[in-house]
C-alpha cells in the first residue's frame, strides 16, 4: 500500500533543491569528512569500518607486521616441506654450532634447531589465535552481559574478574597449569582462565555506555528482547575495541604460553614449541644458538601482531573521533 | 573604515582529483562597531569562514585568497604570529559554552591565563581585568564567580562568562559561532543584547554565525547568506531580509516558522 | 472531544541527585492525547518536557500517578521486553546522529519496526517516500546521510511500527532553523496520515504553533497552560506563557532584540 505524497504540506525546501536527495552534504564542509580513500566507498553504501581495516594494514607498521604474520603463517603450513631435517629426529652430533650441516646449529640431543623453530610455529601459532579468540569472545561475552544487566550480575562477574587480576597472570596461570598437570591443552585453559577479565572489563565499559544511546533506546521501543538488544544494536558498535585489545594480546598470548612451556606446563617434549625451546637453551648457556632462534621466533611474532593492533587502534581511533564533529555545520 | 578584509577566500580538502572545495571566493569585509552576520544551512562553510580568520583551519584543507586584519595579512601567517593575534585581537565564543570552558578550572584561572600570556601583567591586575570583564557581561557577583567553577552556572551565565573571558584582552575582532543556539529563547535575548552593547561600546567588529534568521534580524548590521562555500548574497539587514535578491536567501527565510509574521 | 488515547493522571516524577536528596521533575502533571490529536508540549530546558516523554515510554517511572495508553498501564520497561499492548507509543529522538544504529542498515532498522505493524499501513518503499528520501537509501548505512535526512529516517522508523501515540522529543532541536518547520510539518502530516496521535514536545512555540491543534505549556516540571493552539498564541493566561511568546525574535529585519523597546 503506497501513501498518497499530495497530502504533505511541508512548505518551501530550501535544502532540497541544492543538494543531491542522496548526498553527504551535511558533511561537506568537515574535515573528518575529507574525501580519502574511503569516500567512494561510503558513497556506494559500503560501510566504512569493513574498509579500514585494509586501510589499517596501510600504514609502514602494519604492512611490516602483516608481512612477518604472512611469512610465519607460510612457514607454519609448510613446514615439513621447508624443514631441512625431522624436528623430532636425534640425527646429528650433539650441541653443534650453527654451521654449514645444521644451519642454526643443533640441541642437547642433537636436533636441528632450524627444523624445531620452522615446526614449532605449527603449534604455538595457531594455539596462541585460539587461546586470544576464545578468551575474547568470553570475556567479551561475560563483560558485555555484566554491563548490560548490571546489579547482581554485573557483582558477581566483575569480582570473579577482580580476583584474577588480583594475582600476577604468569603466576596464576603457573598455579592453575600446575594444577591440572601439564600439556598444551591444560596450558591453553590456564591462559584462557587469567586473560579472560581484562577483555571483560572493556567490554562491561563500552555497553554501559551504549546501553543508553538512542538507538538502543529506540530498539527498545520497538520491543527488541535483552539478548536481541545486546547483539544486534550493542555488539557491533562496541566490536572494534576489543578486536584491538585482541590482537594486541595475541603476543602477550604467545609470551605467557612461552612462559608455561618454559616450566614445562606447556607443550610435551618432544613437541617443538618456542617456550620450551628457551627453556632447553637456558639449561645449556653455553650453546646460545638454541635458545636464540626460537626467542627470536617470539619476538618477532610478538613485534608483528603489536604492529598490526596499533595500527588498527590508530585507524579505528580517528574513525569514533569523527563522530562527535559532524553536527555542526 | 575595514577593521577585517575577507577577499577572494577559497578553501579545498584533500588533493588531486579528491579535491573539494570548501569555500569558494569568499568575500566580504567588518567594520569596527558593527554586527555581520553569516547565514547558512549546514555545511555551507559559514563555521569554516569564522574559523580561516581565526586560523583553525583544520588539518588537510588548504587556504588561498587574501584575509587583511588592521593592515596585516592573516593567509599565510605563520604559527607564532598567529599566536600572538589570537586570543589578544582575534578573539571566539561557541555554541556550547560548557564545551567550551575548562570544567577542572576556576572561571578566574581560564579567564586570566591567555590575558597574562598576552599582557604580561601581575596576577592580581589579570584578577581585577577578569572581574571588570565579567562585570561588563554582568555575570552576577564578578569576584566571587572568578573562584567558582563551570559546573555551578547555569547555559547562559556560562555563554556570558565566556564571553566575558573572550573580550577581557580587548580584542578587535570577535567571532560568534552560534552563541545562542543552544541557549532556552527566554536567555537568548539577554546575550543578543550583550553582544550588541558591546559591539557598540567596545568598537568591536563581530563576526556573527549563525543559520537562525531571528537572531539576525535582532542584532545584525550586515548579512552575509552562504551556500555551498559560495556567498549568494550580502547586504544590510532589513533589505536582505525583506527584500531578498537571491532566491536562495528567500526560500530560506520563507522556510521559517510564523514567516507570515513580517508580512 | 474524541476520544482519548493517552491519559496522564497526576504525574509526579523525581530524579535522586548524587549527593543524596531529590529533584522533582515533574508535579502532578494531568493530560489527555485525543486520538488524531497533535498536541505540542512547549518548554525550556529543565522544565521536565523529556522527562515526561521517558515517562510515557516506560523509560522512567513515576513517583506518584498513572498513565493509561489504549485500556493498558504503562509500567517501567526495566530489562524485560517491552509488552505488546505498549509497542503503539514510539518515539523520534533528539539527536538523528545518535538515535539511528551506525552499523546497520537502514533498511534492515525500519523493517525490523514494519515486522511490528500488524495493519501493515506502510511498506519499505512507501515509508522511504512518504519522507522523501530515494529507494536507494535503505542499502545505506546512517553516516551518508546529513541531519536533517537522518531525522527522516528516524520518523519513518517510529511510524513503521504503526504506533497509535507518536511522540518527537524535541526532533527538531539540532536541526537548522531552515529545517525544522518542514521535519515539524512533516512529522504532522505523516502521524495523521497513519492515523497517529502527535505528542511533539519542543522549546520552539513558533514551530508548535504551526502543527499543533492543542499546546500544553510547562514550566519547572509543572504544566503551566494548556490549551487550543490560537488562543495560546494571541492571548496567552499565563504569564509565563507570554514572557515565551515575546522572546521569540521576529524575522522583521527592524533590529529588535525581543523584550526591548523598539528603536
Amino acid at each position: 500500500m503506497s501513501a498518497p505524497r499530495e497530502t504533505r504540506t511541508t512548505g518551501p525546501n530550501p535544502l532540497h533543491g541544492s543538494q543531491p536527495a542522496d548526498g553527504t552534504a551535511d558533511g561537506a564542509a568537515l574535515p573528518g569528512n575529507a574525501p580519502g580513500a574511503g569516500a567512494d566507498a561510503v558513497a556506494r553504501g559500503i560501510p566504512r569500518w569493513r574498509l579500514r581495516v585494509p586501510t589499517a594494514l596501510r600504514t609502514p607498521l602494519g604492512i611490516v607486521g602483516g608481512a612477518i604474520i604472512a611469512v610465519w603463517v607460510l612457514i607454519a603450513l609448510f613446514a615439513p616441506i621447508l624443514c631441512p631435517a625431522d624436528p623430532l629426529a636425534q640425527a646429528f652430533p650433539r650441541l653443534q654450532p650453527p654451521g654449514p650441516g645444521n644451519l642454526l646449529g643443533t640441541d642437547e640431543l642433537g636436533r636441528d634447531v632450524l627444523s624445531r623453530v620452522l615446526s614449532a610455529a605449527r603449534t604455538t601459532l595457531p594455539v596462541a589465535v585460539l587461546v586470544v579468540l576464545a578468551s575474547m569472545l568470553a570475556g567479551s561475552i561475560l563483560g558485555a552481559v555484566a554491563g548490560y544487566f548490571g546489579k547482581f550480575v554485573d557483582e558477581v562477574i566483575m569480582r570473579l574478574a577482580d580476583l584474577v587480576f588480583a594475582f600476577p597472570t604468569i603466576i596464576l596461570a603457573m598455579v592453575i597449569a600446575a594444577a591440572l598437570g601439564p600439556g598444551l591443552k591444560n596450558a591453553v585453559v590456564a591462559i584462557l582462565l587469567v586473560s579472560w577479565p581484562s577483555y571483560a572489563r572493556v567490554a562491561r565499559s563500552l555497553v554501559m555506555s551504549a546501553r543508553s544511546s538512542e538507538y538502543v533506546v529506540a530498539g527498545r521501543l520497538l520491543g527488541f528482547s535483552a539478548p536481541r538488544s545486546l547483539a544486534v544494536d550493542i555488539a557491533p558498535n562496541v566490536a572494534s575495541p576489543l578486536l584491538v585489545l585482541g590482537t594486541l594480546s595475541v603476543g602477550e598470548a604467545i609470551l605467557t604460553m612461552a612462559g608455561l612451556s618454559f616450566l614445562s606446563l606447556g607443550a610435551v617434549p618432544p613437541t617443538p614449541d618456542w617456550g620450551a625451546m628457551v627453556s632447553e637453551g637456558v639449561a645449556n648457556f653455553s650453546a646460545w644458538w638454541i635458545a636464540l632462534f626460537p626467542g627470536l621466533a617470539i619476538l618477532t611474532v610478538v613485534m608483528a601482531f603489536n604492529f598490526i593492533g596499533d595500527s588498527l587502534r590508530d585507524a579505528l581511533d580517528p574513525r569514533t573521533a569523527r563522530t562527535v564533529g559532524e553536527q555542526t555545520s | 573604515m575595514t577593521l577585517l578584509e575577507i577577499e577572494g577566500l577559497s578553501m579545498t580538502a584533500g588533493t588531486g582529483s579528491a579535491a573539494r572545495r570548501l569555500l569558494d571566493e569568499v568575500s566580504f569585509a567588518i567594520s569596527p562597531g558593527t554586527i555581520t552576520g553569516v547565514a547558512g544551512a549546514s555545511g555551507s562553510g559559514k563555521t569554516m569562514t569564522g574559523l580561516s580568520v581565526m586560523g583553525l583551519v583544520p588539518d588537510g584543507t588548504h587556504i588561498t585568497g587574501s584575509i587583511r586584519f588592521d593592515d596585516r595579512e592573516l593567509v599565510g601567517l605563520g604559527n607564532r604570529e598567529y599566536n600572538g593575534l589570537r586570543g589578544a585581537k582575534l578573539a571566539m565564543i561557541f555554541q556550547d559554552p560548557a564545551a567550551s570552558l575548562h570544567p577542572m578550572l576556576s572561571i578566574g584561572r581560564q579567564m586570566t591565563d591567555h590575558l597574562r600570556f598576552h599582557t604580561g601583567i601581575s596576577r592580581s591586575q589579570a584578577r581585577s581585568r577578569a572581574a571588570e570583564a565579567l562585570e561588563r557581561t554582568r555575570v552576577p557577583d564578578p569576584v566571587g564567580a572568578l573562584k567558582k567553577y563551570p559546573h555551578q552556572f547555569s547555559g547562559g551565565q556560562l555563554q556570558r562568562i565566556a564571553v566575558a573571558s573572550a573580550i577581557v584582552c580587548e580584542p578587535r575582532i570577535l567571532i560568534a559561532d552560534e552563541p545562542t543556539t543552544a541557549l532556552d529563547v527566554t536567555v537568548q535575548a539577554g546575550v543578543l543584547r550583550l553582544l550588541r552593547e558591546l559591539c557598540d561600546d567596545l568598537d568591536l567588529g563581530v563576526l556573527l554565525v549563525t543559520h537562525d534568521f531571528g537572531v539576525l534580524s535582532s542584532i545584525a548590521d550586515d548579512i552575509v547568506v552562504m551556500q555551498n562555500g559560495v556567498v549568494v548574497e550580502r547586504g544590510p539587514r532589513e533589505a536582505t531580509i525583506t527584500a531578498p535578491q537571491h532566491a536562495y536567501t528567500r526560500s530560506l527565510i520563507e522556510s521559517l516558522p510564523g514567516s507570515e509574521v513580517l508580512r | 472531544m474524541a476520544e482519548s488515547i493517552l491519559q496522564l493522571d497526576g504525574i509526579t516524577c523525581d530524579y535522586r541527585l548524587p549527593g543524596g536528596g531529590r529533584f522533582r521533575a515533574v508535579e502532578d502533571v494531568s493530560l489527555d492525547l485525543a486520538r488524531g490529536e497533535v498536541l505540542g508540549l512547549v518548554g525550556e530546558s529543565g522544565c521536565g518536557k523529556s522527562t515526561l516523554a521517558k515517562l510515557i515510554c516506560g523509560l522512567e517511572k513515576p513517583a506518584a500517578g498513572a498513565i493509561g495508553f489504549d485500556g493498558a498501564r504503562v509500567e517501567r520497561l526495566g530489562l524485560r521486553r517491552r509488552p505488546r499492548a505498549l509497542l503503539g507509543i514510539q518515539m523520534v529522538f533528539q539527536n538523528p546522529y545518535a538515535s539511528l544504529n551506525p552499523r546497520r542498515r537502514i533498511g534492515r532498522q525500519i523493517e525490523e519496526a514494519l515486522a511490528l505493524d500488524a495493519a501493515h499501513r506502510w511498506n519499505l518503499s512507501s515509508l522511504l517516500a512518504a519522507v522523501d528520501l530515494p529507494p536507494s537509501a535503505a542499502d545505506r548505512f546512517p553516516h551518508a546521510f546529513s541531519g536533517g535526512q537522518r531525522q527522516r529516517i528516524a520518523i519513518a522508523r517510529a511510524l513503521a511500527a504503526g504506533p497509535k501515540v507518536l511522540i518527537g522529543d524535541e526532533p527538531i532541536a539540532s536541526l537548522d532553523a531552515f529545517l525544522q518547520s518542514q521535519i515539524a510539518g512533516l512529522m504532522r502530516d505523516l502521524a495523521a496520515e497513519s492515523g497517529a496521535s502527535l505528542l511533539f514536545i519542543s522549546h520552539d512555540l513558533a514551530v508548535v504553533r504551526e502543527i499543533a491543534d492543542r499546546v500544553a505549556v510547562m514550566q519547572s516540571g509543572r504544566l503551566v497552560e494548556v490549551g487550543e493552539t490560537e488562543q495560546i498564541w494571541h492571548s496567552p493566561a499565563a504569564a509565563y506563557t507570554r514572557t515565551l511568546i515575546e522572546a521569540i525574535p521576529r524575522v522583521d529585519g527592524r533590529g529588535v532584540i525581543p523584550g526591548s523597546p523598539a528603536p
